[in-house]
């Protein structure tokens, strides 16, 4: 079976964009992703596309768009993909399973959310469709008022970490100022992320606005090719490893502090690797709330349960 | 993040360079811990 590699892409800078829509914003990102690859739009087979979308935009379909965008792409078979915040990943994983099935030797991955044309106010309750409704919908602040929940629970089996909350929020915006694709490039420091202030006021539960993601609009595309003739192109990617792993959507139905499906998708791709932590150069790893990213570390094996804060304080 | 990644891993990173790059790995995780992404990236060429 071959497998897939990439070998090319382009990404925008995030923040309030001057593209309108998703349109504009795939349109920034598909021709420069197929030039970095080398390859022509009549050599993609096939395109996938992740857009959450939830309510930020009327215009589905987002499949279509790609054909939009560039016409010599409306006859190629095209299908979107959703899992909430991961969508992109869920897009780059088809594609993969695409070429790796043989069903395309070149595959565009495409994704692309327009978050900041809609009032801020409605953002809250459009993202709380990545939530079991049902039985969350009640939580005050959206989104943010889930992973409140969350971070109040952490803190009350392990004790209160919001000093190393902010150290996680201060350490990622000292990170932006180096990253010209970052939404905020300001080193805030420590003690402005661990302060309640008017400019850092509490958005939910013990969360600050520094302990969440921004509300920002963005587009990033992959070009994927098959290990032949990725050999015939400039550069290219592998994949050592890659492993998704579910979970039940209700928070009812599960320890919310176990990130159980973390730990095993962590367990898989590094055991497939035939690899630990410890060979890792770098990880890029979730950070929509800095609880998250604290949890995250137990999860991938950092730290034990409930030590995710010595990861922070020891470096 | 699986751009951001192949940037490092190819050393086009610019002010942001992990140096010696060798091996990624990417989290991506949808809704609260639901549906969990893993990949572990190395340059090819």
């Amino acid at each position: 079976m071959t497998k897939a590699q990439i070998v090319g892409w382009s990404h925008s800078v995030f923040g309030k964009s001057d593209s309108p829509d998703t349109e504009a914003l795939m349109a920034s990102v598909v021709g420069p992703a197929l030039a970095h690859a080398g390859v022509g739009a009549s050599d993609v087979d096939g395109v996938f596309v992740g857009v959450m979308n939830a309510g930020f935009s009327k215009q589905g379909f987002e499949a279509a768009l790609a054909g939009m965008v560039d016409p010599a792409l409306a006859h190629v078979p095209a299908v979107r993909t959703e899992n909430a915040c991961a969508t992109g990943s869920a897009a780059l994983y088809c594609a993969m399973d695409f070429i790796e099935a043989g069903r395309g030797r070149i595959a565009l991955v495409l994704g692309a959310e327009k978050m900041t044309a809609v009032p801020t106010a409605a953002v809250g309750d459009i993202l709380l469709n990545a939530s079991y409704r049902r039985e969350e919908a009640d939580v005050e602040g959206g989104f943010a008022g889930v992973f409140g929940r969350i971070a109040q629970s952490y803190f009350q089996r392990y004790g209160d970490r919001s000093r190393e909350l902010a150290m996680i929020a201060a350490k990622n915006h000292a990170n932006g100022v180096a990253n010209p694709y970052a939404h905020m490039r300001r080193d805030f420091g420590v003690e402005f992320c661990d302060t309640v202030s008017d400019r850092n006021p509490l958005v939910a539960g013990p969360l600050r606005r520094t302990d969440c993601s921004m509300v920002s609009d963005g587009a990033a595309a992959l070009v994927l090719a098959d290990a032949e003739t990725a050999a015939t192109l400039q550069r290219a990617i592998a994949f050592r490893a890659r492993a998704q792993a579910n979970d039940v959507l209700a928070l009812s139905r599960r320890d919310p502090l176990a990130f159980d499906g973390p730990r095993r998708a962590w367990a898989s791709a590094l055991a497939d690797a035939g690899l630990t932590l410890d060979d890792l150069s770098f990880v890029e790893t979730h950070d929509c709330f800095t609880i998250a990213e604290l949890i995250e570390y137990e999860a991938m094996g950092l730290a034990e349960p409930g030590q995710g804060h010595r990861v922070v304080r020891e470096g | 993040m699986h751009v951001l990644s192949a940037m490092q891993l190819v050393g086009e990173a610019g002010e942001m360079q992990v140096p010696g790059a060798g091996l990624a790995g990417v989290f991506n995780m949808g809704g609260a811990a639901v549906s969990n992404y893993v990949s572990i990236l190395e340059r090819a060429r």
